[in-house]
Formats: C-alpha cells, sequence, structure tokens
C-alpha cells in the first residue's frame, strides 16, 4: 500500500526514482538550511534587542595609550546632615574601597620623608650655599630671625615651618614634587589618604583602578558611607568611569536596528526609483538585510561602527544589481576593487580602522556572494520583471583643459582644508567635563612604566622616569606624581653622601643646639630637623620600601611574570607645543593626541597617495592602460580633496573619525571614472532595442560584452544592454542614501560623515562623467598611448 | 505654688544659663549653606537671643575707617621654654592694610597689604622671612577675612562666612569663631576667641589656638578710630 502511494506520487510529480537524492541527504540539507534560518532569526533578535549604541572617541585610541581601568569617585558636601563626619570621610573613606588608587603621596608621610633627607634634596651644586647657611654666624642669625618672628600672631599661618626647617634649608633643594608643593589658591589639597579635596573643601575626588561597574562602586561607597559613618544624605555621589576599558558611554540614544532599518527603506527607495521595478529592489534589500545580522556580528555594533557598516550596505547593494540581475557578469573587479578600499587604513595607528580594513574586504566579499547565491532564486521566485531601460543622455564632457583645471582646482582646495581640518579631542567624555574645573580632565593624565626584577630595580628606574618628567617643566608636565621624585637611585645617593663628608655635620648639629637655647627655643622640638641633619639617612628605593610610604608605593608597583612595573604619572598641559618632544614611552590619551597633530599632514598624505597608488593599479590591472588608470587615480583624489574642502567649510569634526568616508569616496569615483574612460561614448541609441554598444573592458561593471542569456529574470534572456547595467547615478544613490540617513541622526561626527559620503558621492560621479573622459583623452596624448581596437 | 507655677519659674531660671553654654548653630548653618540653597539676599539666619546680642554690641564701631591701639602679645608654643611676650602697636587701615609693630627690637613687624602677608624681624640683621601669599594658604585667608571683618566691624556676613560661632562659657561678652569642618583652614587654626568690651563692644581680646598647638593672646587696649 505504501509503496504504492510513493510510486504514485513520484509519477504525478514527473521525477524519475533514479535521479532523485538519497533520503538522508535531503534530510541533512534540509536540516542545515532550517539551521541557518534559525540562526539568522536569532542574530535578527539578537540585533533587535540591542541597546543604544556605545562606545566614542577612544576606539580610535591604540590599546597601550588607553588608559588602565578604573573610575574616578567624587563626592560632594551638599547639605549640613554629612558636615559632622565630612572630615572623617574626607581623610578616611578612600582606603575603604576597593582598587583604591591614591592620586598624591599621603602628605604627612611624605612630607616627613622629604624633611628626613633634606640634605639630599639638594643637589652637590648648591653645597655651597648648604655650607655657607651652616655656618655658626648664620645659624645664630637664623635662629634669632624665627624668635623674632614668634612674635607675630599670624606666624603660625604663615609659610614657615620653624620645626622642620629652622635654617631654611629647604629653598637650596629640589622643589616638593606634585600635590605637595604649593599651588595656586583653587588648587585641590591631598586628603591623608592620598585623595584630592577641592580648594573649597566640600568636594572629594578619589580614583578606583578597578575594573568593576559604576552601579557597582556606587553601593559599594554608598554602604560604606551609611555602614561606617553614618551617612545617608547629604553628600552626592557621582561615578565616572574611565571609558576606554571599563564600560563604554552610551553616546546616542539610537540604535543601531532602527538606523539599518532607516538605511535599507531609503536603499529599497532609491533601488525602486533607479530600476522602475519595486520586486527587485525589495528582494535585493530582503537578502542583504537576512545577511546583516552576521555583518553586524563581524563588525561590532560600536559608536565608529555603524556609520561605516551603513555604507557598506549601500555599495553592496550598488552592487547587487548586476550581482542578482545580471548573475554576476562583470562584477567581480570593481568588487574586489572595492573590497580593497579600505585597506590604505592597515597603515595607521587607529585599531578601529584597522580592523574595518579586514572586516570592510571579508564582509564586502561575504554578503556580495550571499547576494550571488540567493538573489537570482529569489527573483525568480517572485516573478520580477526586468529592470525598465535607462533613459541614458550622453553626458555633457568638459574639454581636456577645462578638465585639468578642475581638477586642479579640486587638489588645491583640498591642500589647503588639509591643514584646517579639525582635531579630534581624545577626552573621556563626562569625566574629562565634571572633573576639569575643581581637579584636572583625567584624559591629560599620562603613564611611565618602569620595569625591575624587584621593587627596589623597579622603584630605581622610576627614579629616572621622574627626572624625565621633571625635565619637561610645569609648563608641559602640569603636576608628576611619580615615586620617582621622593628616591633617589643608588649610585646618586652614594656620591651625595661623599660630598656631604665635608661639611663636619656633627659640629654644625651641636652649635644649633647651642644657638636655639640662647634664644629660648628648646632643642627637641626640632628633634625632626636636627635628625635629618645625618648623612648616613639615604633615600633609596630600598629604605622607602621599609619606611612610611610603604603602603603608597605598593599602590605605584604593578607585578606581572616577568618582574615588577612602577608607575609615574604626569598631567599634561591641555596645549602642548608642537615641536615639543615626549618620552617615548609615554602613554595615555593626550599623548596619542599630541603625536597626532604632530603627524597629521603626514598621516593623511599617506593615506591619500596610498589610496591613489592603489586605485591606480588595480585599474590598471583590469584596464591595462596606464591613461585609464592615472585618470581613475586622480579623480578619486579630487573627490576626495573636494569633500575635505566641503567637511573643512562646513566644520565637521576631527578627520580621523572619517576616514573610512574618505577613503570610499575616492574608491567609489575611481571605480566610474575607470567605467567612464573605458565605456564607448553613448548616444541616445542605447536605449535598449537599439544597438547595444559592444563594451571592450569586460572587468568593469556594466561594461561587460554581453552575454546571451545571463539575466537571472524570466523573460530577460535576451543579451542584456549596456545601458541597463551601466547606472552610475544609481550607484552613487546607493552611497548617498545611507549619507543622508546619517545627516539626519544627531550624532555630530555621523553626520560629518554623511556629509563626506554623500557629497563626495556625487562629487565623484560628475567628475566621473564629466572630467574623466577628457582628463584620460589628454593623458593618453600626453603618455602617446594607442588606443586598443 | 503649685506644681506649673515652679516648671515655669525653673524654667526661666535655667534657659538664659543653658542657652549661654550652647553652641549656636548658625555659624554651622550658614557653612553648609552656600552650595546647596544660597540665601539670595545675603543674609544670615536668625542667630540665637546672646549671639544677636553679642554682634549687635560688636557692630557699635562702625564710625571710622581704620582703628589704632596698643597690644600686649603672648605667645604658648611648645618650641619655647617660656611663653613669649611682646608689646606694640596695632595700625588698621581700611580697607586691606594692618600692621602690628613690636616695640623691642627683638620682636616683629606684621604686615597685611592686600592679598599678602610679610613679617619681619626688627633687627635688620637678621635674615628676611618669605613673603606668603595668603589666597594660597586657607589658615591665612581665613584668619585675615576675620581681622578685617573683626576690628573694622563689617557686619555679621562678613565675619560668619566659612566660620563656625558659638558662645562659650564664661563671663564677658565672648565670641568664639572657628573654620567650618569642611573648610581646609581647620589644618591650621583652631578657633579664634573674641572678648568685646560690654560698653563699646571694641575688640578687647583675640585668643588664637592654632592646629600645632600654639596660643596665641592678643590683647588690645587705647581703641582709637580716626574719623
Amino acid at each position: 500500500m505504501l509503496r504504492s502511494v510513493v510510486h504514485n506520487s513520484r509519477h504525478r510529480c514527473g521525477i524519475v526514482a533514479s535521479t532523485l537524492p538519497a533520503a538522508p541527504r535531503t534530510t541533512l540539507r534540509a536540516l542545515a538550511v532550517l539551521l541557518g534560518c534559525a540562526a539568522l532569526a536569532g542574530l535578527g533578535g539578537w540585533l533587535i534587542d540591542q541597546p543604544a549604541i556605545i562606545g566614542g572617541v577612544e576606539d580610535l585610541l591604540p590599546m597601550e595609550h588607553r588608559p588602565p581601568a578604573g573610575s574616578h569617585l567624587r563626592l560632594s558636601l551638599r547639605g549640613p546632615a554629612a558636615a559632622d563626619s565630612w572630615p572623617q570621610i574626607v581623610d578616611q573613606l578612600g582606603p575603604q574601597l576597593p582598587g583604591h588608587f591614591p592620586l598624591s603621596p599621603p602628605p604627612a608621610e611624605a612630607r616627613g620623608w622629604l624633611d628626613a633627607h633634606i640634605l639630599y634634596r639638594i643637589a652637590p651644586s648648591e653645597h655651597a650655599a648648604l655650607a655657607a647657611r651652616l655656618e655658626p654666624a648664620a645659624m645664630r642669625a637664623a635662629v634669632a630671625g624665627i624668635r623674632a618672628r614668634l612674635a607675630s600672631p599670624l606666624f603660625g599661618v604663615s609659610d614657615e615651618q620653624p620645626r622642620r626647617d629652622p635654617l631654611g634649608l629647604r629653598a637650596l633643594g629640589a622643589a616638593d614634587p606634585g600635590y605637595l608643593g604649593a599651588g595656586a589658591a583653587s588648587a585641590p589639597i591631598p586628603t591623608a589618604s592620598g585623595d584630592l579635596l577641592s580648594a573649597d573643601g566640600r568636594t572629594l575626588l578619589l580614583y578606583l583602578r578597578t575594573g568593576l561597574p559604576p552601579a557597582h562602586l556606587h553601593a559599594w561607597a554608598s554602604a560604606q558611607l551609611s555602614a561606617r559613618f553614618g551617612v545617608d544624605t547629604g553628600i552626592e555621589l557621582n561615578v565616572f568611569p574611565i571609558t576606554a576599558n571599563v564600560a563604554p558611554t552610551e553616546r546616542s540614544s539610537l540604535r543601531l536596528v532602527d538606523l539599518l532599518a532607516a538605511t535599507f527603506a531609503a536603499l529599497v527607495l532609491v533601488l525602486t526609483l533607479g530600476l522602475r521595478r519595486t520586486r527587485i529592489a525589495l528582494a535585493l534589500v530582503v537578502v542583504v538585510a537576512a545577511a546583516a545580522p552576521l555583518v553586524v556580528l563581524l563588525a561590532g555594533a560600536r559608536w565608529l561602527d555603524a556609520p561605516v557598516l551603513l555604507a557598506l550596505l549601500g555599495v553592496v547593494l550598488a552592487l547587487a544589481v548586476p550581482l542578482a540581475v545580471h548573475r554576476g557578469v562583470g562584477v567581480l573587479g570593481p568588487c574586489l576593487r572595492l573590497a580593497l578600499a579600505l585597506t590604505p587604513l592597515l597603515l595607521l595607528p587607529y585599531p578601529v580602522w584597522q580592523r574595518w580594513a579586514w572586516v570592510w574586504a571579508l564582509a564586502l566579499l561575504g554578503l556580495a556572494l550571499v547576494v550571488r547565491g540567493l538573489g537570482p532564486p529569489l527573483l525568480r521566485l517572485c516573478a520580477a520583471r526586468p529592470p525598465a531601460p535607462r533613459r541614458a543622455r550622453p553626458p555633457h564632457r568638459w574639454p581636456p583643459l577645462v578638465a585639468f583645471a578642475v581638477l586642479l582646482a579640486l587638489l588645491a582646495a583640498g591642500t589647503w582644508s588639509s591643514r584646517h581640518v579639525a582635531e579630534v579631542p581624545y577626552d573621556l567624555g563626562a569625566a574629562d567635563a565634571a572633573l576639569a574645573a575643581e581637579f584636572f580632565p583625567p584624559s591629560r593624565v599620562a603613564e611611565l612604566r618602569a620595569i625591575g626584577a624587584d621593587e627596589p630595580a623597579a622603584l630605581g628606574a622610576a627614579v629616572d622616569d621622574a627626572a624625565r618628567l621633571a625635565a619637561l617643566g610645569p609648563e608641559v608636565a602640569v603636576r608628576v606624581d611619580a615615586p620617582g621624585s621622593l628616591l633617589l637611585g643608588g649610585a646618586e645617593a652614594e656620591a651625595r653622601k661623599a660630598a656631604l663628608a665635608g661639611l663636619d655635620l656633627p659640629g654644625r648639629i651641636d652649635l644649633l643646639r647651642v644657638a636655639l637655647t640662647e634664644q629660648g627655643l628648646r632643642p627637641d622640638a626640632f628633634g625632626e630637623f636636627i635628625r635629618a641633619l645625618d648623612p648616613n639617612r639615604l633615600p633609596t628605593p630600598a629604605a622607602a620600601l621599609a619606611g612610611p610610604l610603604a603602603g603608597w608605593l605598593a599602590t605605584r608597583l604593578e607585578r606581572d611574570g616577568t618582574g615588577v612595573a612602577a608607575l609615574s604619572r604626569v598631567l599634561l598641559a591641555e596645549d602642548l607645543p608642537a615641536d615639543l618632544t615626549l618620552p617615548a614611552d609615554l602613554r595615555g590619551p593626550a599623548v596619542f593626541a599630541h603625536a597626532e597633530a604632530r603627524a597629521r599632514d603626514a598621516r593623511l598624505g599617506l593615506l591619500l597617495a596610498a589610496a591613489a597608488w592603489l586605485s591606480a593599479f588595480l585599474t590598471w590591472l583590469s584596464a591595462r592602460r596606464l591613461a585609464v588608470a592615472l585618470t581613475a587615480a586622480l579623480v578619486g583624489l579630487a573627490a576626495q580633496a573636494g569633500a575635505l574642502a566641503l567637511l573643512v567649510a562646513a566644520g565637521g569634526v576631527g578627520l580621523p573619525l572619517l576616514l573610512p568616508a574618505l577613503l570610499l569616496v575616492g574608491a567609489c569615483a575611481a571605480e566610474l571614472a575607470a567605467r567612464a574612460c573605458t565605456a564607448p561614448v553613448p548616444t541616445d541609441s542605447s536605449i535598449p532595442g537599439a544597438d547595444a554598444p559592444v563594451l571592450r573592458d569586460s572587468s568593469i561593471p556594466g561594461a561587460a560584452a554581453p552575454v546571451p542569456g545571463d539575466s537571472s529574470i524570466p523573460g530577460a534572456a535576451a543579451p542584456v544592454p549596456a545601458a541597463i547595467r551601466d547606472r552610475p547615478a544609481l550607484v552613487v544613490a546607493c552611497q548617498v542614501a545611507p549619507a543622508l540617513v546619517l545627516l539626519a541622526t544627531p550624532e555630530p561626527a555621523w553626520r560629518s560623515f554623511g556629509l563626506v559620503l554623500g557629497f563626495g558621492g556625487l562629487l565623484g560621479l560628475a567628475l566621473a562623467t564629466r572630467v574623466a573622459p577628457g582628463l584620460c583623452a589628454l593623458l593618453r596624448r600626453l603618455t602617446r598611448e594607442e588606443p586598443r581596437p | 505654688m503649685s506644681a506649673r507655677r515652679s516648671l515655669a519659674l525653673a524654667t526661666c531660671l535655667i534657659a538664659p544659663v543653658l542657652m549661654d553654654s550652647v553652641a549656636c548653630p548658625i555659624g554651622q548653618a550658614h557653612a553648609a549653606a552656600p552650595a546647596s540653597a544660597p540665601n539670595p539676599t545675603g543674609a544670615s539666619p536668625a542667630p540665637g537671643r546672646n549671639l544677636s546680642r553679642r554682634l549687635e554690641l560688636w557692630a557699635k564701631p562702625l564710625d571710622g575707617p581704620g582703628l589704632s591701639a596698643r597690644y600686649q602679645l603672648s605667645r604658648s608654643s611648645s618650641l619655647l621654654y617660656e611663653p613669649l611676650q611682646v608689646a606694640g602697636s596695632l595700625t588698621l587701615t581700611a580697607p586691606d592694610h594692618l600692621e602690628l609693630r613690636d616695640d623691642a627690637p627683638g620682636g616683629a613687624t606684621t604686615r597685611i597689604s592686600g592679598a599678602t602677608l610679610t613679617i619681619v624681624a626688627n633687627d635688620p640683621a637678621l635674615p628676611p622671612s618669605p613673603p606668603t601669599a595668603i589666597q594660597d594658604g586657607p589658615g591665612a585667608r581665613w584668619l585675615r577675612e576675620r581681622l578685617f571683618a573683626l576690628l573694622l566691624a563689617q557686619g555679621p556676613a562678613a565675619l560668619l562666612a566659612d566660620t563656625l560661632v558659638s558662645v562659650p562659657r564664661g563671663p564677658g561678652m565672648q565670641l568664639e569663631l572657628s573654620p567650618a569642618r569642611n573648610h581646609p583652614a581647620r589644618r591650621e587654626v583652631t578657633r579664634l576667641r573674641i572678648k568685646l568690651d560690654p560698653d563699646t563692644g571694641e575688640v578687647l581680646e583675640l585668643q588664637l589656638t592654632e592646629a600645632g598647638g600654639d596660643l596665641v593672646t592678643v590683647t588690645l587696649s587705647g581703641h582709637q578710630r580716626p574719623g
């Protein structure tokens, strides 16, 4: 019974039993298709569930220049409820929190250490002045001066500290480092724990070097305030994560899925109008949209990824028409050339763009394969009609000399603009804005790491780092927070000890005691200073690790498998001199910004030169004509220059954020220029039905020789005229559609990206259709290149 | 006498004593007010009765642009075997010049001029000390503002800014000022106690307690306010 049913059904379907695939193979294939569909559906669901786009400018920073994971915690006294506990909170809260990293040495311990080694803070060049101050008459006069000034009621609030330095030796030594030194009235004050208190005493800043999320840190600090200090109200608590590594800040309320939807809608509209076939447009967009989640998975969905992703979809859909409708005839060359469009980004040090150089190529080729594989069956399934014929008009081609002049003008405008583009502010978003006024902008902090086999060796190396940072001067290094600034290397300490041996310090101490007693002052009250005159107390790393600074030094030492690193931090000034050379191993966003400002012209030049060379080379590989290759490169370069000029005129954001757009503009313009140079002059007879022109270069899209039956649309089996395939305006429209979406967003960087992409695309089209043929003719004459038959 | 009357009488007797010994919250409220809820009129909250009486008395001598007086200074310090005693003359010229010149050649002359504090030994042979920029030192800044406000009777707002004020125990018309709890000047100055003349409201004595433990007492006499 069952066998007869199977037999009958096979006969009804007209399928010969021997040609049927085996049942298990059919099941596996169906399962694979089902799994693929389920995976795509899952990816789509994941994409829809994605929160708002995250990330920021910090994605441009190389890993070594990104700040380490951490957060700044700001506590502001807001009401009387917490006023009683505020002094204790200021001094004691920091060490109770995870990853507490003092922003300054604890002042009491650090000043005690400096005073105890006051002789070693005096450079050998000042030892003559030191000897003069230790003369008996000078010491008596100094002590008598203290006795006289003690009669002032304001002596206690003056800068004098007679217990620690009755002879004024500090003036001969190095200035107190970092926040220990005298600063402006608005400078923050270090607390007992090494945190910073604002000048008005109402705001406390803590730095927690931990990867814990902000909400966790907020809860931890609130719990400490409540449990340890009994404070529940009256203090405002803010956590500012360092966005590079901890928790990216939400930069836009837009979601990627919204952007994708808008882009696909715009592309449907563009394709429908361009092809005059709604089914083809819908089918192609559906194919690309189905594969889009895979691309998002590969490329990421951060702030800088979004505009490039949209541009990618536009380029893919521009290629989708010949890929799906005409079975990819003559599209391989353009696909490969556009896939390599972002390759020059590998030459620049921006990690996100280096990643996109690969991702762009892989995604574009992958999507092209998907469109090539799924497009034709889907078009057949929906019974799409062939695209409507294009009403081609012969473009007005400018004479060679006019074309050359236009090109030169654009290149000159671009050269001028390249010196006026804005710089990228490598800030840390909300943290910089909130902390800069009272404390410092965290993005201006840079770090040096001194490596040693153990702690004393690392601190010994950090002494050299501190000297290098101090040599930058206060105009560059506003604050230096370096353990090495409190220490001396072993050799230097011994050399200074030898130089001090000739001063007869024990005898001077006895004289000082006598002078103090003569003036009615108690020598024991000056014991701290008298002990500091012992030259055997060397400020070496080993002594510091065994002294009161050990706790603070532990926060400046990081251990890994190979050794110990000692951290030295410096706050760099806002405007660094352009010719300043910072230490080579200094790391931080400000250091990278300074290097970028110095190398901006060189980097832009390198990028554009590499892109132009690549365009010329790839065009020459396909066309084998030098004039065409040079024309493509020059037109691409001119389109980039024009887009750059518009960007400057419109006051756009920093150029490093827009490099992919600039490269895409150049690549698309070069592609269209090559097509225009190799295509025959269109005439009104190029409308379908008329004689189809025979194109010479089959590797240019739309320039392929007619292949009978190469269309995937039923009923379109006849040779496809070039007038149908050769739609440069449609290619550019697919580039402009995502640009318009970006222009409609509230993000300035995305708007600038859209501006460059859209305007550059239109300019490239104009240059390719009007300037390129004349320029190519001129170059042919110059290179004496014979037109091929 | 009924129990109610006894309770009322006892309350009337005890209340002034209690109010005299309790620190007035006005200063604390004033110290915390600026950031959270600044008073648009600049007026302080209503002070307690005792404090009001003292502030009213203190504000009396506002009849001249300056002050000259004699002073006796005593400093008790752990640096010294014995307390230091000096005498001298004080000259205050509005708005921002104050000089305290010791009579003895072994003493010193203290000058506040604008934002600069200098303390120079009277003996020119002794080495000078560097001038102090008052704006850079929270303690010097706080003390300077209190001294000028006190001696020029500039009004309660100038006197009580960033300050906790209380009425200490003991006889006489006294006020006690100390930096607000969150003020960095607390690291240098603990308190400033002021004794006022009960008749004229002139400042008779200033007692400064430094965070380092030194106690400085300046007794003023022979007040003259140039018309």
